[in-house]
Formats: structure tokens, sequence, C-alpha cells
């Protein structure tokens, strides 16, 4: 199984028109991305991120 | 004619600035080395084709080994060249033409701009292990592999979970390049080709925004460059180099007469020396003792359009397209130029050190093609002189071509107009 992380950024001054609603919208798309392309097992939301599972070919 | 003769030397001072206007520099210095010796220019060796199995563009990865792994900048195609410089395919990339390749945590990573790849070294590939946008160069930091991913940096970790976003520079500009700087990283980056600025992102690989930003007023920052503790930024299409002051990009210096572009490992740094290469030329840019000024110098010429450079052990080997260059035991024919003379000139000395027989002198008056000379040794005084009359020009330039003979290479020390 292999990890891959979506981290939603906390609003910083200095990127500020990057805020966590932004990099959601944005995790979103790549997450539906992953799906046409990849064999993803699941999606977890956290606080600050999405995890998301990718099947490798024995876990099939 | 010239009132008092001018002496031309100082090899070490490099390639100049100004063209063809007067000056203690050169308009042209190729396949020179001005540094082993300072003052002195000697014929630098030949860069000589190691193979034409990989017979594609590439780009590479060295391992913990010292094998070398190219990856094809044009193909799914990955070759392996082993430190006994035998060089085979190991694999095809499912997904097509490379943008980059890292050694990394144990593993080959290669990446498409779209799809990163990793190889365990043994016998398993997956060549769609994560999914980025637009993925071009990646450097290991901080025990992770970061690799620049269209607005985004990704990361790898130590663990091998990949990280999409880990660093995000605002929506117009796409990531080209990453150099370490210290414990941080700095990002360079390019908007698009019709727009001539872009900027420098300096990151501390563990916050969500940068620490400084610096604007440069060119079309993309094309590849850094480690000169020593200094880092240097390749900028724009004109040859121009920045430097990194810790907060901004200042002005440095530019080749040239080249015309330069996107391209990440176009640079390493090589028994000392900074290396950049463009189109079938490398260029040093060097200074050997603090002091003397950093200069720029046509070091190697290779047999075709060079994509990319590796160093491997004492070996130099570049990415020609048809195959692998690599640093030879021969030498190479020099070629120096000097800056334009506004006045007659009636005599040519080339005061060597060793080796007067490859001492070839060229001159052009007005601006006309060079005409070769016939030279007069003079063993007594060290001097290889053109003596044949007045050269009745507005304007004179000269060239000296050295020509090695084995491992008999002229040295010269300085050039002489009168």
């Amino acid at each position: 199984m292999r990890k891959v992380i979506w981290k939603f950024k906390p609003q910083q001054s200095k990127n500020a028109k990057y805020s966590p609603d932004v990099a959601k919208e944005d995790g979103l798309r790549y997450i539906e991305q992953l799906k046409l392309e990849d064999d993803v097992a699941e999606v977890i939301e956290e606080s600050d991120k999405f995890v998301i599972y990718l099947k490798d070919e024995q876990d099939k | 004619m010239l009132k008092e003769p001018i002496q031309i030397g100082s090899f070490q001072n490099g390639l100049g600035s100004l063209g063809k206007l007067q000056q203690n520099k050169f308009v042209t210095l190729d396949n020179c080395d001005i540094h082993s010796e300072t003052g002195i220019c000697q014929p630098q060796l030949a860069m000589e084709s190691e193979s034409t199995t990989p017979n594609e563009a590439c780009l590479e990865a060295i391992d913990n080994t010292g094998n070398i792994f190219a990856v094809s900048t044009t193909s799914g195609k990955i070759w392996k060249r082993t430190t006994a410089a035998s060089w085979s395919l190991i694999h095809t990339n499912a997904n097509g033409a490379h943008r980059g390749a890292r050694y990394f945590n144990g593993f080959l990573w290669y990446w498409t701009a779209t799809k990163l790849g990793t190889y365990d070294l043994a016998s398993t590939y997956n060549d769609s292990f994560a999914t980025g946008s637009d993925f071009r160069e990646g450097i290991e930091a901080n025990n992770t592999l970061l690799i620049a991913n269209g607005r985004y940096t990704s990361r790898v970790d130590s663990t091998n979970t990949f990280s999409a976003n880990e660093f995000v520079v605002p929506a117009q500009y796409k990531q080209t390049c990453l150099k370490n700087v210290g414990d941080d990283v700095l990002v360079g980056t390019y908007v698009s080709n019709d727009v001539a600025y872009c900027k420098a992102f300096l990151w501390d690989t563990v916050s969500t925004a940068w620490s400084y930003e610096a604007e440069v007023f060119e079309i993309g920052i094309n590849c850094f460059v480690t000169l020593g503790e200094i880092i240097l930024a390749q900028c724009g299409t004109q040859g121009r180099f920045y430097y990194w002051t810790g907060s901004k990009l200042k002005r440095f210096g530019k080749i040239r007469g080249i015309t330069t572009a996107l391209g990440e490992q176009k640079s390493v740094v090589y028994n000392g020396r900074a290396l950049f290469a463009n189109g079938t030329k490398i260029y040093s840019i060097h200074s050997e003792e603090e002091g003397l000024s950093i200069a720029f110098c046509g070091e190697y010429t290779c047999t075709g359009t060079i994509n990319s450079l590796i160093v491997q052990g004492q070996t130099l080997l570049a990415s020609v397209g048809t195959g692998f260059d690599k640093r030879g035991n021969n030498y190479a024919t020099a070629t120096i130029e000097t800056a334009e003379i506004q006045a007659k000139i009636s005599d040519i000395k080339v005061r060597y050190d060793v080796y007067p027989t490859g001492i070839g002198i060229s001159t052009s008056i007005n601006s006309a093609d060079y005409v070769a000379q016939t030279e007069t040794v003079n063993a007594t005084e060290k001097e290889v002189s053109f003596n044949g009359g007045v050269i009745d020009g507005a304007t004179s330039q000269v060239k000296i071509i050295l020509t090695p003979s084995g491992s008999n290479v002229p040295k010269i020390k300085s050039i002489i107009l009168q």
C-alpha cells in the first residue's frame, strides 16, 4: 500500500490566497484525478490533510 | 601605430563581458585551462565519446556505489552505467519521456511530467508510484526527496510517503529548479516564455510559507550553479547569472553570445570548479584562489549538443543525445581570441612557458576573417612571434591556437601587441 498526503495549508500572510479552503478544493481535485489514474483504497480526512492510500499490485 | 606595446595576459581573468572592447579579458577562450597554473593558459583535456548506447538525450542520477542511471527525456528508456563504464538498457518506463531522476533512500526515483516511479535497484520497478502535475528537478534535502511539481514542491520522506503539496508558491509560478542553501532550499520558478519576470523563493523545508522571495526580471530561472559557498541562478535567454545574497538575487555576470533556456541538469561541480553546459560547450565559473576574480572560461567542447552533465568519481560525463561523452586523456586544441585593438600593429609576440611548436597566430584586420601567419620561435626569449610587416588596418584582432601533440601542450603566459 502506498501513502500519499495532500496538506491543507494554514493561511499565511505571505501566501494569503492559498487558504485552507482553496487547498482543500485542490486536494479534492487531486483525489479525483488519482481515482481515474490509480487504485485508491481509502481517503482519510484529518484536521490538516488528506491521507490517501493507494493499492499496489500485491494488495489487489 | 601603438606608442607602447600592449601586453595581454592574466588569463585567469577569463572571458570578457565587453565584447571586442579593449580589456584585460578575452573574447574567446575555447578548450582552455586557465586555472591549473594561475596566469597561464593551456589546452584542456578533450571530451570524447564514451558510448553510443544511450542514444537519446538523458538526465541522470548516481547511486551510492557510483552506478549512473540515465533516463531518456524523449522516451521511457532507462539505462545503467556501471563504474566500469559498461552501459545497458535496464527498463522502459510505461509513462514515457522523463523529467528527472534521483537516488534517495535506497531507491532510484525517476519521473515523467506527471508520474513518479521507483526502482529498488534489484528487480522491482513501479512506474506509477505517485502522481503530480508538472514534475521537474528533484533534490535531496533534510533526509527527504523534494521534487518541483508545478506550483508545488512535492516530498518523498524517509518512509517513502509521497506528499504532493509540501510547499506552494503563487498560482502563476511554476517551479523549475531547486538548490540546497544550508538547511533551506531555494526554489527557482518561471511564469511563461512570454513573461519577463519570475521569482526565487527561499523555503526552510518545514514552514508552509517562504522566508524570502526575490524577483528577477528574466524569463525564468533555468538552473542553479554551486560556486563554492555562492549559489548562482542562471536566468533568462541571454546567458546571465545572478547570485543569491541570502535574501535577493543580484547581478553576477554573463557569458556573452550564448542562448539559454530551462535545463535543470546543466551544471555540476567538477574538480572544485563549477561547470555550466550550453550548446556543445562546457564553461567553468571559477577562481582558483580567494582574492582572484571569478572567471568564465570555455573549458570543454562535446561531440554534440549537451542535454545534461554528471560526475562519476573523477569522470565528467555529458549526455549529448547520440550518446555519452566523457573527459578523456587526450588534450583538445585551444583557441584564444583577444579584444580588438584600434591601431596598426607590426609585431605580435606570444610569450610561452613550455612547448612553442603548437602555438599558431592568426590575425583579423578590420573584422575580416582570420588569416594564419608564419611564426618565428625565439627559444632563448621563450617567444613565438609574427613580425612579417605592418598589419595595416584600423582595427586588429589576434587569435592564438594552441595545438597539443600527445602529452606536449603549449602553455602561454601573455600576448604582446606592438
